[in-house]
């Protein structure tokens, strides 16, 4: 989107609501692709207010025709925008320098691009001095990410769907807290919640930031859905080992248990479809990522 | 490191050492019951040995004035040690960099304190240091028969594998202080503001082991490359990792090219 709806987005997220706003990213799509025919996407998406997602993001959804059509298909369900990094500025209030360090700390856990951004967008100035937004995002975009050609031709750009993603996210949680209640992303990518969790940990301690109020950011990764699913009764008990053996591979999921005296457990762990299939009937256990 | 010491200033800086000495005597103490648990006994290996475990960073950089320094970010301190410089340099400043990764109160809190007297710091870190090196310098130095007053100086740098400069300078306290050596005295200031200039062959003169007097120029990143290859082998499905430890192999090599040019 440009220009214009821009800034209709904007009055919508200034409007008070009480808004639940969802992020996607692009292998939750390709997941969502696959169990369509078991769940549809009213189904998942109907509780959203609104579904977003970064350009960076749907370039690479069209790399795929089925991908493509689903979130086309999304707009029966929920209102669905697809945001040009560009338009960013618009939504902080050309707050350029705080987009800057937003861009910065999402990309914190990569340090050949905290140093190419120091390098060779900072290049040793005050932030203040910093080249128009368009212009250093467009070689942060060209020259900052790496690249790699992909089979039909595009060049894909690493790491370019998770970071605007995560700076999506932070612009909603920190510029837009007082309308938006829920911020959701939908991701698989433990790169992506990486990404966010290293920059709220930043972003908490940072004088720029750290007193706002900010409306937190949460995930629905595809275990986390599958769980949900189970749960609503979308994927019957008779169906649920089907549906793992065709849909889910072994993963490292982030959970928290209760304990016999309610004193709640933190786990990271390594979860085949067998542990996984044992977790589902287990009403003790919450994921979170 | 601290102010430059001349044979102008070298009175002063004995007074200064007198205002600290209980401190840094009680803190050399300090660091011997809490760090040397395994009970290294070289001086240089323990340094290096308790640096290390605090993700020391080696480098040689071409500048012979900078010897080494505290990175800190946040609430991480790390330790980089310049080894373009002569080794005996490099244990000195490892000396120095403990004093302030430990015990330097302007570097303990993420704030700068700037109620401690910078000068007054450096020298404490300096004089540490020499705490830490040191032994009985004075007796050794005497028990050498050697007329020449270099050559006895180079044996006492190799023995406790010190600079030219904090040999002088701890022989000068211990004559002035405790056995009012005037003769020796002067023969410090005489001798203070020339180095020797060829050290190297002059140790190899001495039949001494030049090593010590001559740069190590070792390349190691504070053990992050095995650090990244833990957590890639306990996340395979984050790919930052792989990238960071790509980036951090790229860095080394650089430095590594970097290398042959400042040996050549």
């Amino acid at each position: 989107m440009k220009g214009e709806s821009i800034n209709d987005l904007k009055k919508y997220l200034s409007t008070g609501r009480s808004l639940k706003i969802c992020i996607l990213d692009n292998n939750s799509v390709e997941f969502l692709t696959w169990v369509r025919k078991s769940v549809s996407p009213e189904k998942i998406f109907s509780q959203y207010d609104m579904i977003l997602i970064p350009k960076w993001v749907w370039v690479e959804v069209c790399d795929s025709d089925n991908r493509k059509s689903y979130i086309n298909d999304l707009k029966h369900c929920s209102k669905v925008q697809i945001i040009d990094e560009v338009d960013y500025l618009t939504l902080v209030d050309y707050k350029e320098a705080e987009l800057y360090y937003l861009f910065l700390y999402c990309c914190y856990n990569v340090s050949r691009l905290v140093s190419f951004i120091k390098k060779n967008i900072l290049k040793n100035r005050p932030v203040e001095d910093l080249d128009p937004y368009e212009e250093w995002l467009s070689v942060f975009y060209e020259e900052g990410l790496d690249q790699k050609k992909l089979s039909n031709g595009r060049i894909q750009r690493k790491n370019a769907g998770e970071i605007s993603i995560s700076v999506l996210s932070y612009i909603f949680s920190y510029y837009y807290s007082g309308s938006i209640d829920i911020i959701t992303i939908f991701s698989s990518d433990r790169d992506t919640y990486e990404f966010v969790s290293k920059a709220k940990e930043i972003l908490y301690k940072d004088e720029r930031f750290k007193d706002r109020s900010n409306t937190s950011i949460t995930f629905k990764s595809n275990d986390l859905l599958i769980y949900e699913w189970t749960r609503l009764g979308y994927i019957d008990e008779q169906n649920i080992h089907t549906f793992l053996d065709s849909y889910r591979q072994t993963r490292r999921i982030k959970f928290t248990r209760k304990k016999q005296d309610n004193s709640i457990e933190e786990q990271d762990k390594l979860i085949d479809n067998a542990a996984f299939l044992e977790m589902l009937k287990d009403s003790t256990i919450y994921l979170i990522f | 490191m601290s102010e430059l010491i001349t044979s102008k200033n070298l009175e002063q800086v004995i007074e200064k050492n007198k205002l600290i000495k209980d401190d840094i005597l009680r803190l050399t103490n300090d660091f011997t019951v809490r760090f040397n648990k395994l009970g290294v006994t070289g001086q240089d290996k323990l340094s290096f040995s308790v640096l290390k475990e605090n993700h020391l960073i080696q480098i040689p950089i071409d500048d012979e004035y900078w010897g080494g320094a505290i990175i800190t970010k946040g609430s991480i301190k790390i330790p980089v040690i310049n080894t373009a410089q002569p080794r005996v340099y490099q244990y000195f400043v490892a000396w120095h960099e403990i004093y302030h990764l430990f015990y330097d109160l302007s570097l303990r809190d993420e704030t700068h304190n700037i109620a401690v007297d910078m000068d007054l710091n450096e020298r404490r870190a300096d004089y540490f240091a020499a705490k830490m090196i040191f032994g009985n310098v004075y007796d050794y130095y005497y028990s050498l028969d050697d007329e020449d007053f270099i050559d006895r100086v180079i044996k006492c740098m190799d023995v406790y594998k010190a600079p030219y400069k904090a040999v002088l300078i701890e022989l000068f306290e211990e004559a002035v202080t405790k056995y009012n050596d005037l003769d020796l005295k002067e023969k410090i200031l005489e001798h203070f503001d020339n180095k020797p200039e060829n050290l190297v062959q002059k140790f190899i003169d001495l039949e001494l082991d030049a090593e010590l007097v001559k740069p190590s120029y070792v390349v190691s990143l504070g053990r992050l490359e095995k650090k990244i290859q833990s957590v890639m082998k306990e996340n395979p499905d984050v790919s930052h990792h792989k990238d960071n430890y790509q980036f951090l192999l790229t860095l080394k090599n650089k430095i590594k090219k970097g290398v042959e040019g400042l040996v050549k």
